[in-house]
């Protein structure tokens, strides 16, 4: 008797762990469908939108390009658009149209200030004040010096 | 050689401007209009003036500071600069500059170390602790922050200045603050002839290199010039923010040409904190340049022309001779 009654009750012990594993395969499997009937629908309705896009502050990253983007999808949801192109200068660097030319005959004027100047690498670690403004020289000659300030 | 542009000189970012115009009847015009740029960039940009725009953000971390459309582009091309060279350009050094001693419009620096006191070193903070609303005109800086756009400012204030005063004027400008330069509108027939050399104070004589440039812009960054003394040694205001001090760099001074004055600026910047690994860099970007190394030897790269040059062109001693374009000729 005591023994019937055992297996009873593992049988019965049994049928429910079957009936709950089955029921959490289903919530699974429901909560996973539910999710991608959400998701299909909301980017059906609002393509292109994210939460970023509705944040207050914007880095430097936030560029024109990026915020034109936005406005296309906003006005257009049924077609995708594709970004605009980029700004040549955001990519890079820009070289220049023309490399610099060697000067074969050089300018010899002396309307230039003149610092002292030494061939020497090692710098003289003393500021020294720019030379005082002045109205133009007139000379209307050479050349203009580049060089570190 | 006599040229038909006129010219002019100024006081400009604490340094020296040039402006040169190809019709010397619009050198009044033209030189009316730098001098305006010059003001609305001093006035928005210059960390040494209290009632600057970019003071004024200083002394507001955390909150967004409504900025005027100068301040505004001057911090968008800052943090360009950043992006583009992973960060070896970045307008957040200005903490460091200022333990450095580096606190005053240089000119005011005193040679002596011990005026300015002992400061704790800074490190720098990067340029993403900077937060930029371009649509509200706003800039945010983090806490500790202290922007300084020097690196960018003056050239962007370069190009302003030289394409500004180019429309006004009618006719071809050149104008260069501190020797870095900008060119618009038609160069003389010979284009513009530029002594490129460590100084920009120096005379023709100087040890260098004459060019000719017909457009675009030319920077030159020199840890020669600029440079104070401090408790711990000599500092010079090229900032490595890896470390928050001056940089180390293997090269005493570079110069760039590049489509604009901000560009080619940005690059030689960028040349000094990246040390060895730079010459690659530009010659990957095809930007001519002429890198002189602390040993004096020079390295032409990108197309830069070698004819010319008064120093050693670099050989023996661990430099890249195969950087040269074949057929320079030096």
């Amino acid at each position: 008797m005591s023994t019937g009654r055992q297996s009873s009750a593992a049988l019965a012990r049994d049928a429910a762990i079957a009936r709950v594993g089955r029921t959490r395969r289903w919530v699974i499997a429901g909560a996973a469908a539910l999710t991608a009937g959400v998701a299909g629908l909301v980017s059906a309705v609002a393509p292109g939108r994210s939460l970023a896009s509705k944040s207050g502050v914007k880095t430097e990253a936030s560029t024109g390009a990026g915020r034109a983007a936005t406005g296309a999808s906003a006005s257009s949801s049924a077609v995708p658009q594709l970004p605009p192109v980029a700004n040549p200068s955001s990519l890079g660097l820009q070289g220049p149209s023309q490399p610099p030319q060697s000067v074969p005959n050089p300018p010899q004027t002396q309307s230039q200030p003149s610092a002292p100047q030494s061939s020497s690498p090692a710098p003289t670690p003393t500021p020294t004040p720019s030379p005082a403004p002045s109205s133009g020289d007139g000379s209307g000659g050479g050349g203009v010096v580049s060089g570190g300030s | 050689m006599r040229h038909a542009e006129e010219r002019a000189t100024l006081e400009a970012f604490g340094s020296t401007a040039l402006l040169a115009v190809t019709d010397a009847g619009a050198l009044a015009t033209a030189r009316a209009v730098v001098e305006r740029v010059v003001a609305e960039f001093d006035r928005a940009c210059s960390r040494f003036r209290a009632d600057s725009e970019i003071s004024a953000v200083n002394a507001a971390p955390g909150a967004a500071v409504h900025v005027g459309p100068v301040l505004l582009e001057a911090m968008t091309v800052a943090l360009r600069a950043a992006r583009l060279t992973g960060g070896d350009v970045d307008p957040t050094v200005g903490q460091a500059l200022i333990s450095l001693g580096y606190d005053r419009d240089f000119a005011e620096l005193s040679d002596s170390p011990s005026s300015r006191g002992t400061r704790p070193l800074a490190s720098v903070p990067g340029w993403r602790t900077v937060s930029l609303d371009p649509e509200r005109s706003t800039i945010r800086v983090a806490g500790g922050v202290t922007l300084d756009l020097g690196a960018t400012a003056k050239a962007l204030a370069a190009d302003r200045a030289a394409a500004e005063a180019s429309a006004a004027a009618g006719c071809g400008v050149l104008v260069s603050f501190g020797g870095d330069l900008a060119i618009a509108g038609p160069a003389p027939a010979e284009g513009w002839q530029i002594r490129v050399t460590d100084d920009h104070r120096s005379g023709f004589d100087a040890p260098g290199q004459w060019i000719s440039l017909s457009s675009g812009g030319l920077a030159t960054s020199s840890t020669a010039v600029r440079r104070w003394r401090t408790e711990t040694g000599t500092a010079h205001h090229l900032i490595d923010p890896l470390t928050g001090r001056s940089a180390d760099s293997v090269w005493r001074t570079a110069s760039v040409s590049a489509s604009s004055c901000v560009d080619a600026n940005i690059a030689t910047t960028a040349t000094i904190v990246r040390g060895e690994k730079a010459a690659p860099w530009l010659e990957a970007l095809a930007l001519p340049s002429r890198l002189v190394r602390t040993n004096g030897t020079v390295l032409h790269i990108g197309g830069w022309p070698s004819e010319g040059d008064d120093l050693p062109v670099a050989g023996a001693g661990g430099t890249a001779l195969t950087l040269v374009p074949e057929g320079s000729g030096s």
